[in-house]
């Protein structure tokens, strides 16, 4: 490998933000080389000149599509299964972690 | 050191339709849990969201009102974070640009006028509602209910340029009236309809950048708002006269012990890595929708409240409380409406009345049930040929608040009730002169005191003819006629 292009830090951080746990350093090597081996073959995307172009987000034509403001009740056994298939509940509410704590 | 606060708000207000902005499900408040959701609310895979085209005309709306510029291509974006309010781990809004950049709001301070410039307004959904206690028992997890999710939200954001918690919070309710006026939401507080950021930084007068920044999150009272301004600005100054270092963070306001504290989230350094929403396609708005949204704007609150000035005659106070909801305005305009067809008195004359009757009588009662003046028993047909009445001498005033108790009560009109009743106005100057030489006639030590010169005296003769017509004696017909009787 010629260039590297995510450093330790970079791929800790990238794990993080993809809630992904990285076992130990065989497999932080492993990613460090797949990851950096993905961005050498899309490095080719740099050498064309684009300071022309406006950025494409979609590629399709379409534009403006809405609907009107109907509601449209879901089915009570559709919902019903949401709940059933969340990962825990109490009642009717879904039940997770607790996250904020003011110091 | 004299130190001086800046602050910039974040306000976030839910759009008011009926269904949610990318979904179909129901936005009312207050249904059972996770009743009001479905597959794309709840992000289940291979759900697609679809556009309420409502809530984007609310938010244009909202610009062209504040005179924003209106971005006619736009798409939406993805903002990512994990908390579980947000099913998707990404909340779909919008980056750059937004729908709405670059508009104003003049706010009157000490009676100068103030131009707080707006940088955007954006639409978003809003996120699902966690609860951390039941009743006061705290729980070590937290419950979630998805109603809210994906509901319609528009985020307004300022530009720092609001020096004071008093200025933030003419702001709030400036903005807060523009946006019920343009029914784009009910910014109803109480309901979680409105929200607030606030970001507060100190510096030392003179200085020409601004000191570090501390937000406070998720604020949704008015009073709480201006507490933790006054407080957190009190706060930064005093870790810089002591010699103290700010650091910029996120802060919670605690209500309770009117402090603001730290928080600490386990997110760690968030990157929120917008990037353009996939599932939903960009906007390409012609200006026949921006100029046919444009005239549908309705007359808004600061316009109206001076023409009513202008127009009828009415004082500051009146005009500003009627035109503090459209419904109000709509109410007055429509009870002068009827005076104008019945061709009976000038709308010039009954104008400062009615304002009066408004805001006074039927406002005080509406208040006192928690009612709003659409749900109101007297009609504005009603109040205005109540208020003919006393001007064409039927009823006294007293009288009309007689009148005015039962109509509210009964929601009947004022003829039938003053005719049910036998109130109308003794103005029959046989009939009154009666009455009066009976006054006069139990009264024998005020009749001396005001013929040796008590002109006050008359007062309680004037009092007892009043008992005695059981308040229906024309009074100015009394006075006028035991002045008669009582010359030397």
């Amino acid at each position: 490998m010629e260039k590297s292009f995510m450093s330790n830090e970079e791929l800790k951080n990238t794990a993080f933000m993809a809630r992904l746990d990285i076992k130990d350093d065989k497999e932080k090597e492993k990613y460090l080389k797949d990851l950096n081996n993905m961005m050498a073959y899309i490095e080719v995307l740099q050498e064309p000149d684009i300071s022309n172009l406006k950025p494409t987000t979609h590629v399709t034509k379409l534009r403006n599509v809405w609907r009107d403001d109907i509601v449209k009740p879901c089915p009570q056994e559709v919902r019903e299964q949401i709940l059933i298939a969340a990962p825990d509940k109490e009642g009717s509410f879904f039940k997770v972690k607790k996250v904020i704590e003011a110091q | 050191m004299d130190f001086e606060t800046t602050i910039g708000l974040e306000v976030h207000m839910q759009i008011k339709t009926k269904s949610k902005v990318f979904c179909e499900c129901s936005t009312e408040f207050g249904a059972e849990p996770n009743t009001h959701i479905c597959v794309i609310c709840t992000s289940q895979p291979g759900a697609i969201p679809i556009l309420n085209r409502k809530a984007v005309e609310a938010v244009v709306k909202t610009g062209l009102a504040l005179g924003f510029t209106i971005n006619k291509q736009c798409t939406f974006a993805r903002k990512q974070y994990f908390y579980p309010d947000i099913p998707k781990d990404y909340q779909i809004t919008q980056s750059e640009p937004p729908l709405c950049s670059k508009g104003k709001l003049a706010i009157k301070i000490d009676g100068q006028e103030k131009i707080i410039n707006i940088t955007r307004i954006h639409l978003e959904e809003d996120a699902g509602k966690l609860i951390h206690e039941i009743g006061s028992r705290k729980l070590d997890y937290s419950l979630l209910d998805l109603n809210r999710a994906s509901v319609g939200l528009m985020e307004l954001v300022t530009e720092p340029e609001i020096s004071s918690a008093d200025e933030a919070v003419v702001f709030l309710n400036e903005l807060r009236d523009i946006v019920r006026y343009l029914g784009a939401s009910d910014c109803s507080m109480e309901e979680g309809k409105m929200r607030c950021d606030v970001n507060v930084s100190v510096r030392p007068k003179g200085q020409k950048e601004l000191g570090t920044r501390v937000e406070i999150k998720n604020m949704n009272t008015i009073s709480g708002i201006h507490a933790a301004i006054v407080y957190e600005s009190q706060r930064q100054i005093e870790v810089l006269s002591s010699g103290g270092k700010l650091v910029q963070e996120t802060r919670l306001w605690e209500d309770e012990e009117g402090i603001t504290k730290s928080m600490r989230s386990k997110e760690g350094a968030l990157d929120y890595r917008y990037f353009p929403e996939p599932d939903l396609v960009p906007f390409d708005l012609t200006d026949e929708f921006i100029e046919n949204l444009r005239k549908e704007l309705p007359e808004l609150p600061k316009v109206k409240e001076a023409r009513f000035i202008k127009e009828y005659g009415l004082s500051e106070y009146d005009a500003h409380y009627l035109t503090s909801s459209r419904d109000i305005a709509d109410y007055y305009e429509q009870a002068l409406d009827a005076i104008a067809s019945s061709q009976k008195i000038s709308v010039g004359n009954a104008a400062k009345p009615i304002a009066n009757w408004i805001s006074t009588e039927l406002g005080g009662k509406l208040n006192a049930d928690n009612k709003e003046i659409k749900d109101s028993p007297v009609s504005s047909e009603n109040i205005a040929d109540l208020v003919s009445q006393i001007l064409a001498g039927t009823i006294s005033g007293k009288i009309a608040k007689t009148v005015f108790e039962e109509m509210y009560n009964t929601a009947k009109d004022p003829q039938t009730i003053i005719k049910e009743k036998g109130l109308v106005q003794i103005s029959d100057e046989n009939a009154l002169s009666k009455i009066c030489d009976e006054a006069i006639s139990e009264s024998a030590k005020a009749v001396t005191e005001y013929k040796s010169g008590k002109e006050r005296a008359i007062g309680s003769i004037v009092g007892l003819v009043m008992k005695k017509s059981k308040g229906q004696a024309n009074p100015q017909l009394v006075n006028k006629i035991l002045a008669e009787k009582l010359k030397f």
